[in-house]
């Protein structure tokens, strides 16, 4: 199997399962007790939360873990003060689903993907004060999204800026400017059940979770303990290099098979290759990549396991059907990409053999 | 795998036989996000999705879930709407079992490399290629599958074409199928009150059906709220007192019509088909049997040369119903098939003053 999927989870980082599993062992204790089984665990969950307020240019005190990226997206939609809410039209559902709920405005984005800055002033005029929720980087096209310009359009407008950074972990350096950033622990190399959301100090936070005093009163629940060391250390590690000179190999060799690149003009996360083959779905086209032993994603996939139509693709005014996305990380090799590459020429050439063999479609 | 018994049993004999074996399921309609009351009948639903897929993890084979809405739109929903519409009786399952599966899903399971479609159907497939009835006639679904072209034939398994359905049901307990004990699908997988006409309306709300019921003499009987309730040979739903049994005869959609008559004009000595699939096409001598509805009986039959190939029923049939299909049999092998246009032909022991030579449509 080769794995090109990390935009959905990442493989562990060794060293990030090594600090984990004592803690699902001899240090099981609640970080919580008062008595010396309780010690080490909750050492490692202050020594996390130095990391990843490390990583993303927070105080530790301000950063509250959470089940996950989702549950931090939530707790910054509900709980921050938001006279009026903005989101990119192409946030991560765990963001869109809440902000629609919340009556949130939605920003256009560019062909591109990026956010659409002048639509965002003009918005932000007629709702001065308001929350605005824009993520780091797309994780279906990978685009990067300008958020040093949308701070500070967010800050003449005298409103809040909360950045989903899920897909920045492991990836890119963190952000500067925010007032509430999520961070996910899986999409980074840690593990599955811990993500975080940072506040800019001071920031005012109502609990959407009540019933315990942990995280300082803002998130109450026993902290999975294994799942935020290996966050923490995640965060903490050195970003794989030579990703992008991978990702751009498979790029050439989707463009010969004649793939449009997605978000090819916007900047991007240096391990993701979205791409549409014309005439072909892409659930077709991951289906065949499975079969040859590549793991490869639509992007988005619903209950069912069905693809979703993207609703990405659709806001950038693209086919929301037709995309593959193929996500690289620190386990990729240069063998791999090759084995990638010719498979993805096999699946895309026998998809439009057949297809001429056989003209049935309805 | 749709996540019912015959499919999943089909993956697991297939899978026992050394088969290399890849899991599709068809997503043909925007399911409702929850999961469905226990013991309800749906096919194609959410939870029929996540059954497949533990009887695909249960089997340790790949599973992928194909997206064919826009395909089960035009060639089932569009189709069973625009043929209610034009006054004929649609038949769903054929579109979709013999047109949607063996055209669209068959062309998607090549693309991924597989050499076969294996599926759940009670047919056979033998090597000529030729389409047989199953071993078990009562499950014989053929009826549906007729449209299955000689190359969609020569890509195709039917595993279960030589089993009982008590016997799939075992073989499903036998290896631990968590669908062994699931009910059957119903007949509309996509109206799941079964209420077409409703369907109808909130498909179409710009067009009404409403209109006169008449007799053969043209004599304004009744008033009907929508001539797709009705099917050739229907008594149900007239509503007319007549002081005699009265059956719909004909259905005329440009006037809304609903033309109503006793029973004896409702029977004909032949048929009148459309858009025809020969995989064999019979010499106009030779008896074959045709069948006018599922699991209906076998009628004898000849075939007209020429390219409209009248049928000429050997014993006559009553309410055929336009819209539904006609498939030619020659033993047990399906010859080709055709969509049905109108009957022909009066009964030959009624009386040739009261009823026309041919009706027409």
């Amino acid at each position: 199997m080769i794995y090109l999927d990390y935009n959905a989870t990442s493989p562990p980082r060794p060293a990030a399962l090594d600090r984990a599993l004592p803690f699902l062992t001899e240090h099981f204790g609640n970080p919580s007790s008062t008595h010396g089984m309780a010690r080490g665990p909750a050492a490692a969950v202050e020594r996390a939360r130095d990391e990843v307020a490390a990583w993303c240019g927070g105080r530790p005190a301000d950063v509250i873990f959470t089940s996950g990226a989702t549950e931090a997206n939530h707790l910054a939609l509900r709980g921050l003060p938001r006279p009026a809410l903005l989101v990119s039209a192409v946030e991560h559902p765990s963001v869109l689903a809440p902000a629609r709920a919340l009556g949130a405005c939605v920003v256009p984005v560019t062909p591109d993907g990026v956010v659409d800055m002048e639509a965002l002033a003009a918005l932000l005029r007629e709702r001065p004060g308001g929350l605005v929720s824009v993520m780091a980087a797309n994780n279906e096209t990978g685009a990067v999204q300008p958020i040093a310009a949308v701070a500070a359009a967010v800050r003449s407008a005298g409103g809040l800026l909360h950045v989903d950074a899920s897909q920045l972990g492991g990836r890119l350096p963190a952000p500067t400017d925010w007032d509430a950033l999520t961070v996910s622990g899986h999409k980074a190399g840690g593990l599955k059940g811990a993500g975080a959301l940072v506040l800019r100090p001071g920031l005012a936070l109502a609990p959407q979770q009540l019933g315990g005093s942990q995280e300082r009163g803002r998130r109450a629940g026993t902290v999975d303990v294994p799942a935020v060391v290996a966050l923490g250390c995640a965060l903490s590690l050195p970003t794989p290099t030579g990703l992008a000179a991978l990702r751009d190999r498979l790029q050439r060799a989707a463009t010969i098979l004649g793939a449009r690149v997605t978000s090819e003009h916007a900047p991007r996360l240096p391990n993701t290759l979205h791409v549409t083959f014309s005439g072909l779905p892409g659930e077709a086209v991951v289906a065949g990549l499975d079969l040859e032993g590549v793991c490869a994603s639509t992007g988005s996939a619903c209950a069912s396991g069905a693809s979703e139509p993207s609703h990405v693709i659709e806001a950038m005014g693209g086919d929301p059907a037709a995309g593959v996305r193929l996500s690289l990380g620190w386990k990729t090799t240069p063998e791999e990409i090759e084995v990638a590459c010719a498979a993805l020429s096999s699946v895309v050439t026998r998809h439009r053999e057949v297809a001429e063999e056989f003209s049935w479609n309805v | 795998m749709s996540g019912g018994v015959d499919s999943s049993v089909t993956a697991g004999l297939l899978v026992e036989a050394g088969y290399e074996v890849i899991g599709v399921h068809m997503k043909l309609h925007a399911a409702p996000a929850v999961a469905a009351p226990e013991g309800s009948k749906t096919c194609c639903g959410l939870d029929d999705a996540l059954d497949a897929r533990r009887v695909a993890d249960r089997l340790g084979i790949p599973f992928h879930v194909m997206d064919l809405q826009e395909a089960f739109q035009k060639a089932v929903i569009d189709d069973l709407v625009n043929t209610y519409i034009g006054g004929a009786t649609p038949n769903p399952c054929i579109q979709c079992n013999g047109v949607l599966k063996f055209r669209v899903l068959l062309s998607r399971a090549l693309a991924l490399g597989a050499k076969k479609l294996a599926t759940g159907h009670y047919a056979r497939v033998t090597p000529e290629p030729a389409l047989r009835t199953a071993v078990d006639t009562d499950k014989d679904q053929t009826y549906f599958l007729f449209p299955m072209t000689p190359k969609a034939l020569e890509h195709t398994l039917f595993p279960l074409g030589g089993l009982s359905k008590g016997e799939v049901r075992e073989h499903a307990r036998r290896m631990g199928l968590t669908t062994a004990e699931k009910p059957e699908s119903q007949e509309i997988c996509f109206i799941p009150d079964q209420d077409h006409t409703g369907f109808i309306a909130r498909s179409r709300p710009e067009t009404s059906g409403a209109g006169e019921i008449v007799d053969e003499e043209g004599r304004v009987v009744g008033r009907h709220d929508g001539y797709w309730r009705f099917t050739v040979g229907q008594r149900r739903g007239l509503n007319v007192s007549l002081g005699r049994r009265v059956y719909v005869r004909r259905i005329e959609p440009a006037t809304r019509r609903v033309v109503i008559s006793g029973p004896d004009a409702l029977w004909s000595s032949g048929i009148d088909a459309a858009r025809w699939i020969w995989h064999e096409r019979p010499s106009p001598d030779e008896v074959v049997q045709v069948r006018i509805r599922h699991q209906g009986g076998l009628l004898p039959a000849r075939i007209g040369a020429g390219a409209s190939s009248a049928i000429t029923l050997l014993r006559d049939a009553w309410a055929i119903a336009p819209g539904q299909a006609v498939v030619v049999y020659r033993g047990d092998r399906v010859l080709g098939g055709a969509w049905i246009r109108s009957g022909t032909g009066a009964r030959r022991a009624s009386e040739p003053a009261r009823v026309q030579r041919s009706e027409g449509m």
